[in-house]
């Protein structure tokens, strides 16, 4: 295991007495090697989770080890391995770069700050970094607005590579892309895990993405986990009914004559205030009474799911 | 079938830094009534400026040098008179519907708007026919809705909004900029089926503008692909889908992450990046990323062959059947 979260919750005050529960009650675990897919709309809280991941949010309550130490308790030189082995990939690569800084200072950023290498050492690895991400060289005396949406998301990586991490969050990284950019930015991302061995929290909210790069997904709803399991299990039988609806909705290239599906009525409810029970009770086309009673996340044949009608 | 929309030959340019750019060329396509038109392209491939061209919207900066826009018969581009068709027989639906609905005034005051310009009716008639729309687009609490404000409701509540805006005066022709972009999945299935279902009702006739090609396989009857300010490929959806005909459109198709599980393969991709408007390229704009181009494809720009009934824009297909141009 290189990352384990238990009972996670981040819970926002957004009023005299009321919350806002962005992520309430979850825990995970990741394997080395692994990607993991957390998917979920927007508002479920998959970017707050990857924040409290990397403690720029810190938890309500709950518990996040890294390589079996508490990132929350660590002592100072742990944390800095931590911070150096644990790096982050934003969804906006042209508001997560500093506009005044030329792409090599933003590479280098990192490096300096954990004290890596001489100014000459620092310099050769970024061009190596550059290499690896399949940059050109030229470009590390550019500024990011110089750079296309493409080859800023390649620095945002290079960045994140720079500091050889073991573990890399990619919130959303190939959401503000074009198609034929983002097949290019996957495949980067597979060849480096390859060669580099590094493990990946991905979050999306793109079904075929996580189709094409995930080994264990974890569906998450209005700040709780709805099924979690190996990805070609729990994409290929779904069992929760919002799983099985989200796969439903996402749209696939088809030669029909009509696409009818069946649609999901309603929009993900107030986190401030959810529904009591089962979060997803009131857009289920399952829902019983049962359902006004919080279920458990439960094991299930071969993934955990949170729903009532695997109860027994 | 009558045709609602035919352009033909539209030409845009941009003025920066007193140098001028055609962003757009060579733009020519025909809509029929009850049809819908998608149109792909990666950003920077210049559908967005032909509609906004279409709509008379473009900005300042920007300039129509040739060609003409048939809306019925009647020439947009040389109609002083464009508002009299803009947002009531032609409108318009955006990706961000933050940014287009204005964050000051409440929905009632947006939506009866529309009415009161355009059918001279009174408050209370505009207001009555606002709430019957906002129900038609799958809204519940009409009532509530028509008093709040854009920032008090969802993404999805706003995109639906907007097209009950634009559906107020019962346009023949709707033009849709990436309607879903912003929505999620389950979001985005929801305004999908509404939009065919307006289609149906009202038979309106659709332009859909995506760069998802999986949404414009299920909403359109015919595709155009667009590439560096050109049309590269005009097809029927199905013959497109089965056997996309330009390079360019094939590449497309193979670079969207698979729907059956195909874990850990490679995705197809493109070489190299889309040119800037301010070079493009000699001869066919798509030759410098292509597999198959040849010494001809960087000298000459190909015209569109006509293949089976579609259109093509590539030298691969220069002998196999009669030239259009």
């Amino acid at each position: 295991m290189i990352l384990e979260a238990y009972n996670l919750k981040k819970h926002f005050r957004v009023g005299k007495n009321a919350f806002l529960r962005a992520v309430d009650g979850v825990s995970f675990s990741v394997k080395k090697g692994e990607t993991f897919c957390i998917v979920g709309e927007s508002g479920s809280g998959k970017s707050t989770l990857a924040r409290m991941l990397v403690q720029i949010y810190f938890p309500t309550s709950g518990r996040v080890l890294f390589k079996s130490k508490d990132i929350f308790s660590m002592s100072k030189a742990d944390l800095q391995i931590f911070r150096r082995e644990v790096q982050m990939v934003f969804q906006d690569p042209a508001s997560s770069i500093d506009p005044r800084k030329k792409i090599k200072a933003v590479i280098e950023e990192g490096l300096k700050i954990q004290k890596i290498g001489s100014k000459k050492e620092r310099m050769k690895n970024i061009l190596d970094t550059i290499k690896k991400v399949k940059l050109d060289e030229e470009l590390l005396d550019r500024y990011p607005h110089e750079l296309s949406g493409g080859q800023k998301q390649r620095v945002g990586i290079a960045r994140a590579l720079a500091l050889k991490p073991s573990l890399l969050i990619l919130d959303e990284p190939t959401s503000s892309l074009d198609v034929s950019v983002q097949a290019k930015i996957l495949n980067l991302l597979s060849d480096l895990q390859s060669e580099f061995s590094l493990t990946y929290l991905f979050i999306t909210h793109d079904i075929d993405i996580v189709r094409h790069i995930a080994t264990q997904v974890m569906v998450v709803y209005l700040g709780k986990i709805m099924e979690m399991g190996p990805a070609e299990k729990v994409l290929l039988h779904p069992l929760h009914p919002y799983t099985v609806s989200l796969l439903e909705s996402s749209p696939h290239v088809t030669l029909e004559e009509h696409v009818k599906r069946k649609l999901l009525k309603g929009e993900i409810p107030s986190p401030i205030d959810p529904p009591q029970g089962c979060p997803f009770k009131n857009r289920c086309p399952l829902a019983v009474d049962r359902c006004n009673d919080p279920p458990k996340l439960e094991f299930v044949q071969d993934r955990w799911v949170a729903c009532s009608i695997y109860h027994k | 079938m009558e045709k609602i929309l035919e352009v033909s030959n539209l030409e845009v340019e941009f003025q920066l830094h007193r140098k001028k750019f055609k962003v757009v060329e060579d733009i020519g396509f025909s809509v029929n009534t009850g049809e819908t038109l998608g149109v792909v392209g990666e950003s920077g491939s210049g559908k967005s400026i032909t509609m906004l061209s279409i709509m008379g919207l473009l900005p300042w900066t920007a300039k129509v040098t040739a060609g003409s826009v048939l809306f019925k018969g009647i020439d947009l581009l040389k109609d002083k008179n464009i508002t009299r068709v803009r947002g009531k027989d032609m409108a318009m639906v955006f990706q961000d519907p933050m940014s287009s609905l204005n964050p000051s005034l409440k929905i009632k005051t947006q939506l009866t708007e529309v009415l009161v310009e355009h059918e001279k009716l009174s408050f209370n008639d505009a207001y009555a026919r606002s709430l019957q729309m906002l129900k038609l687009v799958g809204m519940a609490d009409t009532k509530s809705v028509m008093e709040r404000y854009p920032f008090e409701l969802s993404g999805g509540m706003r995109q639906r909004v907007m097209i009950a805006m634009a559906m107020l005066c019962k346009p023949s022709l709707l033009i849709a900029d990436e309607p879903t972009t912003s929505l999620d999945v389950t979001i985005q299935a929801q305004i999908l089926e509404l939009l065919k279902g307006l289609k149906e009702k009202f038979k309106t006739s659709v332009i859909f503008i995506s760069h998802d090609m999986r949404i414009i396989s299920e909403i359109a009857d015919k595709v155009i692909v667009m590439y560096a300010g050109k049309i590269m490929e005009k097809s029927d959806r199905l013959l497109f889908f089965k056997q996309p005909l330009h390079p360019y459109s094939k590449g497309l198709l193979m670079s969207v992450p698979s729907h059956k599980t195909g874990n850990s393969k490679k995705l197809y991709t493109i070489e190299g990046d889309p040119p800037n408007p301010t070079r493009f390229p000699k001869g066919c704009r798509f030759a410098p990323r292509c597999p198959y181009a040849k010494k001809k494809c960087f000298e000459n720009s190909p015209p569109l062959y006509r293949i089976n009934g579609n259109f093509v824009s590539c030298w691969l297909y220069s002998r196999k059947k009669e030239n259009v141009k």
